[in-house]
């Protein structure tokens, strides 16, 4: 019989960190992010909006803002951390495999990217 | 423990599970609602960057966005953060538990506060969105 | 009631012969109240005496009849034959076969042991020799409750046969492992939590849970492991913070 596992054969995960940008960013986009894409991806297009409320000027002027470019770069960047996570964990349960380095920096990696580009689009607005 | 006389049987998980009921089918589903909601918020970036390159350029992403294939991805997009939503609220109750003293929120009232939250939440921003007296 | 006649199968392995797992039929009369339980034990004694499967009480507290019952993890006591048309039986899914419907369920029972799941004092080695048995620990109803629903659990095993995450890696602590740490974590009279949370803090520990929710869906005492894991995300992550600052927290060693 096995000797029984003891604490030390359980190293600490760093799972919290990922788990609590995966949290935010779920409560954003259950929270904001069906009004966005109702203004951005339906109300806008299909025309049911008066087009000024687009305009460049007047969205310009709200990113330039400093708690428009906090506003945005929330909206942007936490739910690309909720769906790094959960693609990461999809991609293990539908077990598609891949090197475990490349895999973390693909997804975690590739939302802190985005989200620096991002901000780096927002800085001079 | 005799290993002479044992032959146990393995059984191995295929990566078909998903299927194998309608429990994890639509678990699956939840976790793939993460898809659209990703390129949701590339697209958003690049329309941050698009306003920044100049009023040309944030005219032609308004163009881009009403392309039938951008309508139809956006539906998708909306449906899957909707189902999200209602698999979030739903579940947020049992990971976060609110306490004070003896007194401990149901997970209903939670529940009903989270609906009432996600109301407020999206009654404010298309309100702002669309008057032209936004606050600026 | 006049007796019906149901259709049965269930999954043989006998492991001196078989290469695999096959299924064989059985036609067993029925009331209205035979179980599933009575069902296999009709079998053996008229059918097939070479059957095996486990059981006990008969009244879903010793946990040992798991089966997987049309794909579903449940209690062959709790189940009755007029719920279904035909049925298939299994043994308990994501556990090795022992034999027929007996799973092996080894890994799940060491698992249960590593995490202590028993009431820890810090004074116990003072009280030794002291007859602490006899000192009374009081608890108020609403302490009791923060556990009581994760006491419930029997260790039937039902829920590690509905974990995904727990058949992709077996290494995984698992639901009812994880709900008896916090049950005792949650306990008022309970001072072992910091020889606990390495457990919840590790990959193995809450970190292998993805929420999928059947855990808790199929479990036959309502324990709700996976509320117990999730909330085990929130204490461990918190330990996290707490160790990260030097603020107190677990180092895992």
């Amino acid at each position: 019989m096995n000797a029984r596992k003891t604490a030390a054969d359980y190293p600490r995960s760093h799972e919290p960190i990922a788990w609590s940008l995966f949290g935010a960013g779920g409560m954003v986009v259950a929270l904001i992010t069906p009004a966005l894409i109702v203004i951005t991806g339906l109300l806008l297009p299909l025309g049911l909006v008066d087009a000024e409320a687009f305009d460049y000027v007047r969205v310009s002027s709200f990113a330039h803002a400093w708690w428009g470019k906090v506003f945005l770069l929330i909206v942007i960047a936490l739910p690309l951390y909720h769906a790094a996570h959960r693609i990461y964990h999809a991609l293990h349960d539908l077990h598609i495999k891949g090197p475990a380095t490349l895999m973390l920096l693909l997804f975690y990696g590739g939302a802190t990217a985005l989200t620096c580009l991002a901000a780096w689009g927002l800085l001079p607005i | 423990m005799n290993k002479v006389n044992r032959k146990p049987y393995v059984q191995n998980q295929s990566r078909w599970w998903w299927l194998d009921n309608h429990y994890y089918f639509w678990y699956m589903v939840r976790e793939c609602t993460s898809v659209p909601v990703a390129i949701y918020s590339v697209v958003l970036m690049v329309g941050i960057l698009r306003l920044g390159q100049g009023e040309q350029a944030w005219n032609s992403w308004l163009d881009g966005m009403s392309s039938p294939l951008a309508i139809s991805f956006h539906c998708l997009a909306l449906v899957a953060a909707m189902y999200h939503a209602y698999t979030w609220f739903k579940l947020a109750p049992k990971i976060m538990v609110v306490r004070l003293g003896d007194w401990k929120l149901s997970e209903k009232s939670m529940l009903i506060g989270q609906w009432l939250g996600f109301v407020t939440c999206t009654a404010t921003l298309i309100t702002l969105a669309v008057s032209s007296g936004v606050p600026q | 009631m006049s007796d019906t006649i149901k259709s049965v199968h269930v999954q043989r392995y006998r492991p001196e012969q078989d290469e695999k797992p096959w299924l064989q039929h059985f036609e067993v009369p029925c009331t209205e109240e035979t179980s599933v339980l009575e069902a296999l034990q009709y079998i053996k004694d008229f059918l097939d005496p070479s059957l095996s499967f486990r059981w006990s009480c008969r009244m879903a507290i010793c946990g040992s009849c798991g089966f997987m019952i049309n794909g579903v993890p449940s209690l062959g006591c709790k189940q009755f034959l007029r719920d279904y048309g035909t049925l298939e039986i299994k043994p308990l899914d994501n556990f090795p076969i022992e034999r027929d419907l007996v799973s092996d369920i080894r890994g799940f029972v060491e698992k249960l042991e590593t995490i202590k799941p028993y009431i820890i004092r810090e004074d116990e080695t003072e009280l030794e020799g002291k007859a602490p048995i006899t000192q009374a620990f009081n608890q108020t109803p609403a302490e009791m409750s923060r556990y009581q629903q994760f006491s419930q659990c029997i260790n039937c095993g039902l829920c590690y046969s509905a974990c995904p995450q727990f058949a992709r890696n077996p290494e995984f602590l698992g639901p009812a492992v994880l709900a008896l740490a916090s049950r005792y974590n949650e306990d008022s009279r309970d001072q072992g939590r910091s020889t606990r949370i390495p457990f919840l803090n590790a990959e193995e520990g809450v970190w292998s849970c993805t929420f999928v929710g059947y855990c808790s869906e199929v479990c036959p005492k309502s324990v709700d492991p996976a509320a117990a894991i999730n909330q085990g995300k929130v204490a461990s992550t918190l330990d996290y913070g707490l160790n990260l600052l030097n603020l107190g927290g677990n180092n895992n060693e």
